[in-house]
């Protein structure tokens, strides 16, 4: 077995191009699992007990079911129902709804994690709930959980993978398709493993510096 | 932020380190027969997801024409069988990487392939390019196709042909032919390519889709080969005699005969 690594130089565009579908993807599919973890975290907290049960029951159904699973359920079981999604939709739809499941569970703990004396002295404040929640709550539980909630972005990254088994072209796919076309399979794989370091580490180290300046060293707690 | 940028730093020097581990494999000094009847096993990679070529049975045991052609293999090599399943993509690799020591997974033989891989004589075969289409479909050939989405397999001549001769199409690459068939009924694609053989199959098993052979197509035939390591005659030089077997002792299209209940669409004329 020879490498060659020259001959891979001319499939550098393809592979770029993947590597920004995966991070459409991934910002995408990330944007709506906010969204969804808002929801499920309000869910699982409410007052009303059925909305905390029906919460409960979409993160740990989510939660403790294969996301490959999930993703082929969107996009081949949905159109049973009527809802024919194209294959970068469908994907984005299961990534998004499986990681809001973690994102809710993480925005729990988060609010969870604010002393409740600050809440009383809120109320002491004469602060309304959502003045509360928006200037005393959230900027403390964000704070809790930006790590676990960069993490999440980076799993997301990783997740964005799996949809190249229902066709989408993301680096993955892409990687797949060329070695499948060209036999290059150790050099073009090689080459990807380094633009999803590149995505990772990149993404960590933005993350980091966004955490830096959205929480200087003087507040932490 | 040091400790980050210490950890990226290794993070990338063991992502080179591992390219460069997978560096030249030993040269091989005795012939794979030779292994294969002293190991008495034989590793054969096939394609589990391509019925009836291959597949599982009810009972979850590897099923189909080229498992069947597997174990007449090991049988006249007094083998164990040990059956690997493979993907359209992976054949290649899992010759190159050595997890094999064939591959009968309907390969078609080309010039580009042979640079890489070797082949046997063919012991099947197939019309290249098939469309299949919902019943109710007007397509009737591969210009119609143009602006549609058209399922195909990742690494597959069909692929390659297709693309080629309809660059107007949506093409979607799956991992797998059960995976495009399945995009195909629920109406994820408007059309799949594939062999004729497992299409002329599936269309049979299921009223709702329909084959259609472009006239252009009609006559392109594939000679499928057992896919082969490079670099071993004598390797090479067995398998060819047990293709031929297969095709003189008429076992190969009996074997055809079980699983299509058809003849192969062109006759195998060995070579003496």
């Amino acid at each position: 077995m020879f490498l060659d690594w020259g001959s891979i130089t001319s499939f550098y565009g393809q592979l770029l191009h993947g590597a920004w579908l995966t991070l459409v993807i991934t910002f995408s599919a990330f944007a709506l699992a906010i969204a969804v973890g808002i929801v499920v975290a309000a869910g699982k907290m409410s007052a009303i007990a059925p909305l905390r049960w029906l919460a409960s029951i979409y993160v740990e159904v989510l939660r403790n079911t294969p996301v490959l699973l999930q993703i082929f359920i969107v996009f081949y079981g949905l159109p049973s129902l009527g809802l024919r999604l194209s294959a970068v939709t469908a994907g984005i739809l299961g990534l998004g709804l499986n990681v809001g499941a973690y994102l809710g569970e993480i925005f729990r703990a988060g609010v969870v994690a604010v002393p409740k004396g600050h809440r009383e002295a809120s109320a002491a404040l004469a602060m309304s709930p959502m003045q509360t929640l928006v200037w005393v709550v959230a900027p403390v539980a964000l704070r809790a959980i930006f790590p676990a909630f960069s993490n999440m972005f980076i799993a997301t990254i990783l997740g964005s993978s799996l949809l190249s088994v229902i066709a989408v072209p993301e680096l993955t796919g892409r990687t797949n398709e060329i070695s499948a076309r060209t036999f290059l399979t150790i050099e073009v794989y090689s080459f990807s493993t380094v633009i999803y370091l590149a995505l990772t580490l990149g993404s960590s180290l933005g993350l980091l510096l966004l955490g830096r300046w959205l929480f200087p060293r003087a507040s932490r707690v | 932020m040091k400790r980050f940028w210490k950890a990226g730093v290794i993070a990338l020097a063991a992502a080179g380190m591992f390219a460069a581990a997978l560096a030249p494999a030993a040269a091989q000094q005795q012939s794979r027969l030779d292994k294969i009847i002293a190991s008495k096993t034989l590793r054969v990679g096939i394609i589990l997801s391509l019925p009836p070529f291959g597949m599982k049975n009810d009972a979850g045991e590897p099923d189909g024409f080229d498992v069947d052609v597997a174990k007449l293999a090991a049988e006249k090599l007094g083998a164990k069988l040990e059956i690997v399943d493979t993907t359209a993509a992976d054949r290649i690799p899992n010759l190159r990487t050595d997890k094999v020591d064939m591959i009968i997974g309907q390969f078609t033989r080309n010039s580009e392939r042979a640079k890489v891989v070797s082949f046997s004589d063919p012991y099947i075969t197939a019309v290249v390019m098939a469309i299949a289409v919902p019943k109710d479909s007007t397509a009737a050939a591969a210009k119609d196709l143009d602006g549609k989405r058209v399922a195909v397999i990742k690494g597959t001549t069909q692929d390659a042909t297709f693309s080629a001769a309809v660059p107007g199409a949506d093409i979607q690459r799956f991992d797998s032919s059960a995976a495009a068939l399945l995009a195909l009924k629920q109406g994820q694609v408007d059309a799949m390519i594939e062999d004729g053989n497992f299409l002329n199959y599936q269309a049979k098993l299921d009223d709702g889709i329909k084959v259609v052979i472009d006239p252009s197509f009609k006559d392109l035939v594939d000679y499928n080969s057992i896919g082969l390591q490079r670099g071993d005659s004598d390797w090479q030089t067995w398998v060819n005699m047990f293709v031929f077997e297969l095709n003189t002792s008429g076992k190969g299209r009996e074997l055809y005969r079980k699983w299509f209940n058809a003849d192969m669409p062109a006759p195998l004329n060995p070579q003496f």
